[in-house]
């Protein structure tokens, strides 16, 4: 059986979200099916500018076929378009313009799909909301499975996705509140699909004090992973964390791990030692008291997972269904949805060991019963098989 | 955890956790209770203090000393008649003894029932005041919470007509725009569709003229063939009744001739039988 992963970007350089994702679970199956990797040649999910040279190569055994990006994606157009069809009445062809400018835009990589479908047995598309994805899947439905990778943002109601939703063979959802969306979304109940997510690699040693050692940090720390960015809700993370510090005058630091396009707050005790090699993240995360998870849209949170997968309790944004569900089914995290939860929250997790020890295991046992890498195989297989038993 | 030098570190007993079994779901539903009832506290612990108004009960009466009595006449004669009695004094003190010392203590006991109950009064109209007082602060606040609900509830009811009226106007413009849009695009579409139909109409009755003219053509030339058959028809009939006529009178002749050749025969025969005798 031949699979082909169908994803926007892709890369060793590329470090989190939905191509990472695509990543891991193509080098796992590629025990059990020949995988191929259709991307782009782009780099940065802002424009798409074309950064990779247009050819094949072999990422950790697996070949992968690159394909010129037509245009690049002009932010300001972009946003402009979104706002539109956001809040005006808008008719199908503005969502088509939209998702051009969502990108992307490359013909070629649509044209080989329909050219060489033969050659497939099955693709896995990743991502809804992207070109590729879109047209991918309209020109292959008989083949296409679908990893959606959806969060509850406003463009997921779109026209154009609700027929989407409907074509391909078969669904790869990441969460339990993922799936009740889209399924609500557009009545896609019948098509097969399950809930799936995604393992994470946890090295098998890691060390919090060596972290401390080599950075020279003393004290408590809570520790946040990921894009420091407003739609993670990092501003809202900052405003919370310094209005505790005021008021409860706690010596507890904030720890910024990830690349930045949000200015930080300057106080002494919110900490950015800019982006972390793998080791020195786990070693990181394994010093602090617990993970904080501040972001309003997720549609997995692979960081929440790596904490649960090292004993780690977490605090969560309420405002994120997948996250508060996450927290619910794993009794491994509190959450917060105001400023007073917030306080009250993380002044119980931050007053109580022993209740960060329980929900840190908590998380482990979830994360074990869930997220194993065998355990995601076998749900990948089992979608396959049952695929090749309809034919 | 490290101390600096505010507030002590929430140890909260107000929230029950069984950590053999956690329940994420119920330290939420405590947390959310707890901010709930900090909220409702808020406000009351913000209102004026009232003086606590130092109230004890009345130091316990001293025992009431006989006063003496007023002088008058009764007073008088009373007066002398103790004074004849004193010597009897001590006889009558030892008879009546008992008598007046129980007397003596039911008129202190009546006497501290009287203070207690006036005791008891102040202090039931004290607490009526204070429960007055408090009923009045209560009152004022509902007021004030009252006069601020009207002015929000005011302030919302307004903003969301001025929002709906915003709404409706946009929405009317915009269904008129649409109107519009879709009225140019019926008269367009309406346009083109009737020229579309009257140059299909024209190009359609040119052909039918055209095929009515050829059919017309072979019609006549059909009409001329059939007149053509028709005699042939005609022609072959009269020729078959005329063959049919000579086949009959063939036959005849045939019949006639073989009757002659009978008879020739019968007659050779008979020459010959002549001829040979």
């Amino acid at each position: 059986m031949k699979v082909a992963f169908v994803v926007q970007r892709y890369g060793l350089e590329i470090n989190g979200g939905a191509e990472l994702h695509c990543r891991w679970v193509a080098e796992h199956m590629q025990k059990y099916v020949q995988t191929e990797v259709l991307t782009t040649r782009a780099f940065d999910y802002i424009t798409w500018k074309n950064h990779y040279p247009q050819s094949e190569e072999v990422i950790n055994g697996i070949p992968v076929k690159r394909f010129s990006v037509d245009r690049s994606r002009n932010p300001e157009r972009f946003g402009q378009i979104q706002s539109f069809i956001l809040e005006n009445e808008h008719r199908e062809e503005d969502e088509m313009r939209w998702l051009e400018e969502e990108g992307p835009l490359s013909s070629s990589l649509i044209e080989y799909i329909k050219e060489h479908q033969a050659d497939y047995d099955y693709f896995i598309f990743f991502s809804y909301r992207y070109f590729h994805s879109y047209w991918g899947i309209s020109a292959v439905p008989h083949k296409s499975i679908l990893v959606p990778t959806a969060e509850h943002d406003p463009v997921v109601h779109l026209r154009i996705f609700k027929d989407l939703f409907r074509k391909p063979q078969a669904f790869i959802y990441n969460s339990v509140e993922e799936r009740k969306m889209i399924n609500s979304l557009s009545r896609n109940e019948t098509i097969l699909g399950d809930v799936v997510g995604v393992g994470t690699e946890v090295p098998s040693s890691y060390s919090g004090e060596r972290f401390r050692r080599k950075r020279g940090l003393t004290g408590d720390y809570i520790i946040y992973v990921g894009r420091i960015d407003e739609n993670k809700g990092c501003h809202k993370l900052f405003e919370y964390f310094l209005k505790f510090k005021k008021e409860t005058g706690l010596a507890v630091k904030l720890l910024l791990v990830g690349s930045t396009i949000l200015k930080i707050p300057s106080h002494v005790d919110i900490l950015h030692p800019g982006f972390l090699s793998e080791e020195d993240k786990f070693d990181a995360i394994d010093g602090a008291l617990l993970l904080m998870m501040p972001s309003f849209y997720e549609s997995l949170s692979m960081v929440t997972l790596e904490a649960w997968a090292m004993k780690k309790p977490v605090l969560a944004n309420a405002t994120c269904e997948v996250l508060k569900g996450q927290c619910l089914r794993s009794n491994g995290g509190l959450f917060y949805e105001n400023y007073e939860e917030f306080k009250e929250a993380l002044n119980l997790l931050l007053s109580s060991e022993e209740l960060r020890q329980a929900l840190g295991e908590n998380g482990l046992k979830y994360y074990n019963e869930n997220y194993t890498w065998e355990i995601i195989e076998n749900k990948y297989l089992k979608i396959l098989n049952e695929l090749e038993g309809r034919k | 955890m490290e101390k600096e030098n505010k507030e002590e570190i929430n140890k909260d007993d107000s929230i029950k956790i069984d950590y053999e079994k956690i329940d994420v779901a119920d330290i939420m539903d405590q947390i959310k209770k707890k901010i709930a009832k900090k909220r409702t506290e808020a406000p009351a612990e913000q209102a004026p203090s009232e003086s606590p108004v130092p109230f004890s009960p009345p130091p316990f009466p001293p025992e009431p000393e006989m006063e003496p009595q007023a002088l008058g006449l009764k007073g008088k004669i009373k007066k002398i008649l103790l004074k004849i009695m004193k010597p009897f004094a001590p006889a009558q003190k030892l008879l009546a003894l008992p008598v007046h010392q129980e007397l003596m203590e039911t008129v202190r006991k009546l006497h501290q029932t009287n203070q207690r109950l006036e005791y008891l009064n102040a202090r039931m109209d004290y607490e009526l005041r204070k429960l007055s007082e408090n009923i009045g602060i209560g009152e004022k606040r509902l007021d004030l919470v009252n006069d601020t609900l009207n002015t929000r509830l005011d302030y919302v009811s307004k903003t969301t007509h001025e929002r709906i009226d915003e709404v409706g106007e946009k929405t009317h413009l915009r269904i008129d725009e649409v109107n519009d849009t879709v009225n140019a695009r019926l008269d367009y579409v309406s346009k083109t569709t009737h020229e579309r139909i009257d140059e299909v109409s024209e190009k359609t009755h040119l052909r039918i003229d055209d095929v009515n003219e050829k059919a017309n053509i072979r019609y006549d030339r059909a009409l001329e063939y059939i007149k053509l058959l028709h005699n042939l028809s005609h022609n072959l009939v009269v020729e078959l009744s005329k063959l049919r006529i000579e086949e009959e009178n063939l036959k005849l002749k045939a019949r006639i001739i073989e009757k002659d050749f009978e008879f020739l025969s019968r007659k050779e025969k008979a020459l010959e039988k002549e001829f040979f005798k």
